[in-house]
């Protein structure tokens, strides 16, 4: 048996768990990335924080992954912003994470929970 | 509102983005700063507060960049001058090329060297290859020449004689030609010599070749005007007949018809041959017939004189034919065991082999050695390009700065290694001719090829295989090395790193101990040759072959019908050469010593029974001398006396024998007084010996004597020996070659019109015989002088080089309280290091490959220590030589000067 490499394990964690975030609040409805941080750090209720430096390059990566499509939109007397919606792709790979990540956060919980008890 | 364009942008500094997408991130990520802003000062903060907190949204570390970075927007390809074709390769690679250009224009120096060097070397290679593809690779110039096949009889040593390689005697060739059906034509050959007296009465001695009918059809070649040969008359043979080659007569083509002399005798030309036709010696000027089993070609089986080609005929192969000869061996050992259950037998060999086959050693060697050779040059330049890479380490830095990547960086320099090796390459052919046209006059054998030697297409092909090998080799290392350090650490410290030119010097290293290595096995090599060379020059050949002239003379039956008027008159040229001024005597032999003499001739021992057959023969070399030759040519009486003027006709006949015939055949005994007959015994007389004299080396310089009888010219020689033709000895305390004009004096004052052929010093002949091994030795020591001048190079170059790159550290230790001479040891030190290191490797390689050499290497083995000792002490002093200079500079460093340089 090898050993966990945690670090990596916490970094891949972190990682999908991000990815999952994005493409769960774009499932709703095109959002910009200033909406998507702030949403992220309210609906956690202040437990997650995207830097912005962190959060420009994930959405860069998903585009260029073509799980997520930006666009400039221009709307009278406003500046143009950049909105991002999640694509067919990104829609399937969506379903799959949920679905890893609820299995997974199920296994999490058999371990945990028979500690407990 | 704050403007957090800078503020973004300083963040994207390191990243490739192209400008409309760096905009975008940078608008977009504002605008993110600019809500933030927005929403903290309605919270109620104050502007400076609001921009602080707006800005913490960075993390510590600038990872906007680090993130950007391994997208593929932040990577786009490479393009070297903006606005260039993207991804094309030609274009690319025109841009590369006009790029290599102009560096290497910039830096004239090092590309001349580099050409030069490059030149060298290729051209060396384009020269040995063109020899080698003339006379190995290139099919002989006969159709379908592969179908031609040379035959031989094969003694194992069981049947008491050890010769690979035996002509054939007139029955065998009848029964190869009759019961072996694997040949479509088969055709026998015999090289002689005659005087062709032209139609203005001149007359010069040519080569003849004597040849049964089908000999044409056999090399498939016809002649350009009238026919060859028919069966019956070379069957018949009672009148002469001749086929001309093209430049047989000055109007030889329009001879068909016409009546030319040879040997005085007169002969109807029924054709003529084109001019490209010849067959392995292009002195041979006509054809004459030869027929079967004659009084010279005798139709017993013992005597071989027969040589014989015969073509393959269509759809069968070498194997077969060589089955069928099998089937010949197993009927020939049952119908006559005497000669044959032993251990004889027909071979075939294919003519080309034939041909060549004893140059090829040498020449492959030669390959060898020239690879090596172009080996070194490449490894020196690398190594330069490798000391260059590191100079230009900004240059790319700032090219991959402005979108360059690692791999268009190393095509960049392979482009330039590349052009480097393509104009070395097409000087190196200039000077390959150049080189070629040293070699063939250097070259000894004839070539076995008619029409000129030159640097062809296949020639220019491998040359062109050989530029692109060397391009990559010269680039690809250099590339490899300069481009793999992390671009962006070179244009943040500002001078070069310590640990990069130790790389270098490392890298550099590694080749110097491969070229120093690569030197050794040629040197080895080389001199290896050149002792077994010396050897050679040590051997005592029995004779003294200084201060001779020679010529051959015949007095055919045509100039006088008598023999023995004709050897008479042979005397009287002795004479009268013996009393020209100058002249120390003059003598004359059947045939010079080194000069093709024939095969020897079976003899009885009388008072002996004969030996049994199947068991060797005794037998030998049958000359016929006049009594001065052996004064003239030097060859010492041992015992008994020498022949005298008293030995003619009428007296009892006698010859005097080598010590080599004495030792075979009358061991414990004492020939003198004993008396052999030669065959047939029925005619032949008794002839007894009256002397022993010294051993020549008659065949090669390297063979043992072989036997030989010697008998007086003026007793009645046996046939077909009739004396008429004559080589003369003439011995002067000068210059031979002075000589040449009263010897033809002397000769036309007996005979006004005889023709001398041959005319040359004995000297020259003794040279033609080592002739392979000089050619070998010298090419093979000039190589391996240029390789030792490019490693010695090479040695110096990388010393020099760190010295240079060491100035501070020699400083530091200088102004530490070093002294000089402990700075001079260091890179002394250094430098014999590296040379012991290739001494390591190339001693060890060099008696592995030398191993290869054994068969051309004459009382030297190939691990000779003497040689080995003088390759090495040759590398190490060169060696010391090559360091000293950069360690002198080494001393020289002044330590406040080097420290405020940097």
């Amino acid at each position: 048996m090898t050993d966990i490499n945690t670090q990596a394990l916490d970094r891949e964690l972190k990682r999908g768990a991000a990815e999952l975030l994005i493409l769960s609040l774009l499932d709703a409805r095109p959002r910009h990335g200033y909406e998507l941080s702030k949403l992220i750090h309210t609906r956690s209720g202040g437990e997650l924080t995207f830097h912005i430096d962190s959060l420009y390059p994930l959405l860069y990566r998903l585009e260029e992954r073509e799980w997520i499509k930006g666009a400039w939109v221009e709307k009278p007397n406003e500046r143009r912003r950049r909105f991002y919606k999640v694509t067919p792709k990104g829609r399937r790979v969506l379903a799959k994470q949920r679905q890893t990540w609820k299995a997974f956060v199920a296994a999490v919980q058999r371990v945990t929970g028979d500690e407990h008890a | 509102m704050p403007d957090w364009t800078q503020q973004v942008r300083s963040r994207l500094a390191g990243v490739h983005l192209s400008p409309t997408r760096e905009a975008e991130i940078v608008e977009e990520l504002s605008q993110h700063l600019d809500d933030r802003y927005r929403e903290l000062i309605a919270g109620g903060m104050s502007p400076d507060e609001a921009t602080r907190v707006a800005l913490a949204d960075f993390s510590d570390r600038n990872v906007l960049a680090d993130y950007i970075a391994p997208l593929r927007q932040a990577n786009p390809p490479s393009v070297i001058t903006p606005g260039a074709p993207r991804g094309k390769l030609l274009g690319d690679f025109w841009q590369d090329l006009r790029y290599a250009a102009r560096t290497l224009w910039k830096r004239p120096g090092f590309t001349a060297a580099a050409v030069l060097t490059l030149a060298i070397g290729i051209g060396s290679n384009a020269a040995i290859f063109t020899v080698v593809n003339t006379v190995l690779l290139r099919p002989l110039p006969y159709p379908h020449s592969e179908q031609l096949m040379s035959l031989y009889t094969r003694y194992l040593p069981s049947s008491g004689y050890d010769f690979p390689y035996v002509s054939l005697s007139g029955p065998e060739f009848a029964d190869v030609r009759d019961r072996v059906d694997a040949f479509s034509a088969i055709a026998a050959y015999r090289f002689s010599g005659a005087n062709l007296t032209a139609s203005n009465g001149e007359a010069e001695r040519v080569g003849i070749l004597r040849v049964t009918s089908g000999f044409f059809d056999v090399l498939g070649v016809k002649p350009i005007r009238g026919r060859t040969f028919t069966e019956e008359e070379t069957q018949r043979g009672e009148s002469c007949l001749a086929v001309l080659s093209h430049g047989a007569l000055t109007d030889a083509a329009s001879a068909v018809g016409s009546t030319i002399r040879l040997d005085d005798v007169p002969c109807e030309v029924i054709g003529v041959m084109p001019e490209s036709f010849g067959f392995r010696d292009d002195d041979v000027k006509v054809w004459t017939p030869l027929s079967i089993n004659t009084e010279e070609n005798p139709g017993n089986r013992a005597s071989h004189p027969i040589n014989a080609i015969a073509r393959l005929r269509d759809g069968v192969s070498a194997k077969q034919a060589d089955a069928q000869l099998q089937s010949l061996r197993a009927y020939w050992s049952e119908a006559y065991p005497d000669h044959y259950a032993k251990g004889h037998f027909a071979v075939i060999r294919s003519l080309h082999e034939d041909i060549v086959g004893e140059q090829r050693d040498a020449l492959i060697l030669l390959v060898g050695a020239v690879l090596f050779v172009l080996l070194i040059v490449c490894v020196n330049l690398a190594a330069l390009l490798i000391s260059n890479g590191e100079a230009r380490r900004r240059e790319f830095a700032v090219r991959h700065a402005l979108g360059a990547n690692r791999r268009r960086l190393i095509r960049q320099l392979v482009v330039e290694a590349m052009l480097l090796a393509v104009i070395g390459g097409v000087l190196g052919l200039l000077l390959g001719n150049l080189l070629l046209a040293g070699l063939l006059a250097l070259y000894p054998q004839r070539l076995p090829v008619s029409q000129a030697i030159a640097i062809d297409y296949i020639a220019v092909l491998y040359t062109c295989a050989l530029i692109i090998l060397a391009g990559f080799l010269i680039g690809f290392v250099p590339a490899l090395h300069a481009t793999g350090v992390r671009m962006q650490d070179i244009l943040r410290t500002d001078s070069r790193t310590a640990t990069s030119s130790r790389r270098t010097v490392a890298a550099r290293s590694v080749l110097v101990i491969s070229q120093l290595a690569l030197s050794v096995i040629l040197l080895v090599g080389a001199l290896l040759l050149i002792r077994s060379y010396q050897q050679l020059h040590y051997v005592d050949l029995g004779f003294q072959p200084d201060h001779l002239l020679t010529f051959s003379v015949s007095i055919p039956p045509g100039r006088e019908r008598d023999s023995a008027a004709a050897r008479r008159r042979l005397a009287a040229i002795e004479d009268q050469l013996t009393a020209t001024p100058g002249v120390e005597i003059a003598g004359a032999i059947s045939s010079l010593p080194l000069v093709w003499a024939g095969p020897p001739d079976d003899f009885a021992i009388e008072g002996r029974p004969a030996p049994q057959p199947g068991t060797p023969a005794w037998n030998a070399r049958y000359l016929m001398a006049t009594p001065r030759m052996f004064q003239a040519l030097g060859i010492p009486l041992k015992r008994g006396r020498l022949l005298t003027e008293s030995d003619v006709t009428g007296q009892p006949m006698v010859a005097v024998i080598n010590e080599t015939v004495a030792r075979l055949y009358w061991s414990g005994d004492d020939p003198i007084g004993k008396t052999i007959r030669y065959f047939p015994q029925e005619t032949s007389p008794s002839i007894q010996i009256v002397g022993i004299v010294g051993d020549v080396h008659s065949i090669s310089p390297t063979e043992p004597a072989p036997p030989t009888v010697y008998v007086p010219l003026a007793q009645a020689p046996r046939p077909p020996y009739d004396g008429r033709a004559m080589t003369f000895i003439v011995r002067t305390s000068g210059d031979p070659a002075a000589l040449t004009a009263s010897a033809r004096a002397a000769a036309a004052s007996i005979d006004a019109g005889l023709p001398l052929a041959n005319v040359r010093p004995m000297s020259e002949i003794v040279s033609e015989a080592s002739g392979q091994p000089r050619f070998t030795t010298l090419v093979m020591s000039f190589f391996a002088i240029i390789a030792f001048f490019l490693a010695a190079l090479g040695l110096y170059g990388i010393l020099a080089y760190s010295v240079e790159q060491r100035v501070r550290e020699i400083g530091v230790r200088v102004a530490l309280g070093a002294n000089r001479g402990e700075i001079f040891r260091l890179i002394i030190g250094n430098g014999m290091r590296l040379a012991l290191l290739g001494v390591a490797v190339g001693v060890p390689s060099a008696l592995a490959m030398t191993r290869l050499m054994g068969g051309m290497l004459l009382g030297v083995t190939s691990a000779d220590p003497l040689t080995y000792i003088a390759v090495v002490g040759m590398l190490l002093i060169s060696a010391l030589l090559a360091s000293y200079l950069p360690a002198r500079r080494a001393t020289r460093v002044d330590p406040i000067v080097a420290l405020r340089a940097e």
